[in-house]
């Protein structure tokens, strides 16, 4: 947990000061327990399932439209991915069915090496190609960023099991891991306040984006929120506010860390009551803040 | 404690930073195509205080005379209301691109009487200082026939109504030239 004593190799031009590598170093590899990785992938990979049968559930639907519909992202044209067609997207979705459940075995049971991370990096490829189908069709949504960034890294920590609950087993590329997938949650956060004043302007807080999502997809709720205006605009704000400052989680520790944690959570609770959106894929993301290995008892 | 070695650490480093890199490059000069290093663009867009509010839908006549609002959505039609709305532009300049979603309806609905004419219509709310001043409805297109909707739609939910397309209050010619763009939401 302090810093290591090496740091020729950490990727840093060597003008900077040893001290300056040293705590780079210790935040971005700060060791952290394997258990909570063991517990993250089977959260991650038990979502991903859930995801293709209800959250980016469309493909299926989608590659029996017809291809004039089709508008790929540029990751299926540079990768020379097919216009989906039936057969190609239900394989595709029970090979990452597949993967997604060697994963979660490999947190039970004590694989060899190759095996978790051959099953991870094909469930990341996987869903990578089926989340983008669902994006190809003129509409892309940014709820996904976080965990395709998680399927790519979880594979890369190596073997974690319950079993390192018992030894408190820590480890560098599992806090690596962990903070790409803290800033991928972070970056759709901040990122959403900077494309706010990208694409709406710094007045966008005061103007009716709300009021424009309400009409369109309000619940009841959403819609009692209507009027007066002020309700919604003072909501735009807060939710800017929240934006802006959400990288300070990267940094918060202890009580204030998870008081966070429970602030986003609130926030993709009301949408999903006020217009049925609720970002889960980055809801499963943000327990990447949260010391997981506590769910596994001491003594298994 | 398992550490890296330094390769490890040099690669892992690098990915972090190009990968940073590229997602704060989506929201400051990219685009939707860039997925997944898009920018983070739902409901970034600003709509005044007194814009009015389109949402899009879909309108026809089945093959047995009946008129009705028809959702769109991935169970009815395989396509959602946002995608259609991505590529509105697409429909109006190239309308037989309705006789897709009318395909997809006859495939996903079997039993029922095929859809032979389609309008993709909007919704249109005012709004007057934020709040909510009236609302109206505005053809886009229509396919085959490029006429306006007639005005015995029904309601939202609404059953459908026997309509006679030949007459003439029901014929008449869509010269209407908006493109209707309605903002990006979520699926």
């Amino acid at each position: 947990m302090t810093n290591p004593s090496t740091t020729e190799a950490s990727g840093e031009p060597a003008a900077r000061t040893p001290s300056v590598i040293g705590s780079l170093r210790s935040w971005v590899f700060e060791p952290v327990p394997l258990a909570r990785v063991a517990v993250l992938r089977v959260l991650v990979y038990l979502f991903v399932v859930y995801d293709m049968f209800l959250v980016i559930a469309d493909p299926p639907k989608l590659a029996t439209v017809s291809a004039q519909l089709y508008r790929p992202v540029r990751m299926r044209e540079w990768l020379h991915l097919p216009v989906p067609f039936p057969e190609y997207v239900q394989t595709l979705r029970v090979v990452v069915i597949i993967a997604c459940a060697v994963m979660v075995l490999s947190v039970f049971r004590r694989l060899p090496g190759w095996i978790p991370l051959t099953a991870g990096l094909v469930a990341a490829a996987g869903f990578t190609d089926w989340a983008s189908i669902g994006m190809s069709y003129s509409k892309v949504d940014h709820d996904h960023f976080a965990l395709v960034v998680a399927l790519w890294v979880l594979p890369t920590v190596g073997l974690a099991t319950t079993a390192d609950r018992r030894t408190g087993l820590r480890s560098e590329a599992a806090g690596w891991a962990l903070l790409a997938i803290q800033i991928g949650v972070v970056a759709t956060y901040f990122l959403s306040a900077v494309a706010k004043v990208r694409f709406g302007g710094w007045d966008w807080v005061t103007g009716s984006t709300f009021a424009w999502a309400m009409t369109r997809r309000g619940t009841d709720l959403g819609r009692a929120l209507l009027d007066p205006p002020w309700i919604l605009i003072a909501s735009q704000w807060l939710l800017f506010i929240v934006e802006v400052l959400s990288p300070l989680i990267l940094w918060a520790r202890g009580k204030l860390r998870y008081l966070m944690v429970a602030g986003f959570l609130l926030f993709h609770l009301s949408t999903q009551l006020a217009m049925s959106i609720n970002f889960l894929p980055l809801v499963v993301c943000l327990m990447a803040f949260l010391p997981l290995e506590k769910l596994i008892r001491q003594k298994n | 404690m398992k550490r890296l070695s330094g390769r490890g650490l040099l690669w892992r480093a690098l990915a972090l930073a190009v990968g940073t890199l590229l997602i704060v490059n989506g929201s400051v000069y990219g685009n939707d195509t860039h997925w997944p290093f898009a920018s983070m663009g739902q409901f970034a867009f600003r709509v005044g205080d007194n814009d009015s509010i389109r949402s899009t839908f879909l309108a026809a006549v089945d093959e047995d005379g009946n008129l009705q609002r028809v959702a769109l959505s991935h169970n009815n039609i395989g396509i959602a209301r946002a995608e259609v709305e991505g590529q509105q532009r697409n429909f109006i300049l190239e309308p037989q691109m309705l006789s897709a979603l009318a395909e997809n309806y006859a495939r996903r609905h079997p039993g029922s009487p095929e859809l032979v004419q389609l309008w993709l219509c909007q919704d249109i709310t005012e709004l007057y200082k934020g709040r909510e001043r009236g609302t109206s409805i505005e053809t886009m297109v229509g396919w085959p026939a490029n006429t306006l909707i007639p005005e015995s739609l029904p309601e939202p939910g609404g059953e459908k109504v026997a309509v006679d397309l030949d007459a003439p209050e029901n014929s008449r010619p869509n010269t209407d030239e908006s493109t209707g763009q309605s903002g990006q939401e979520s699926r």
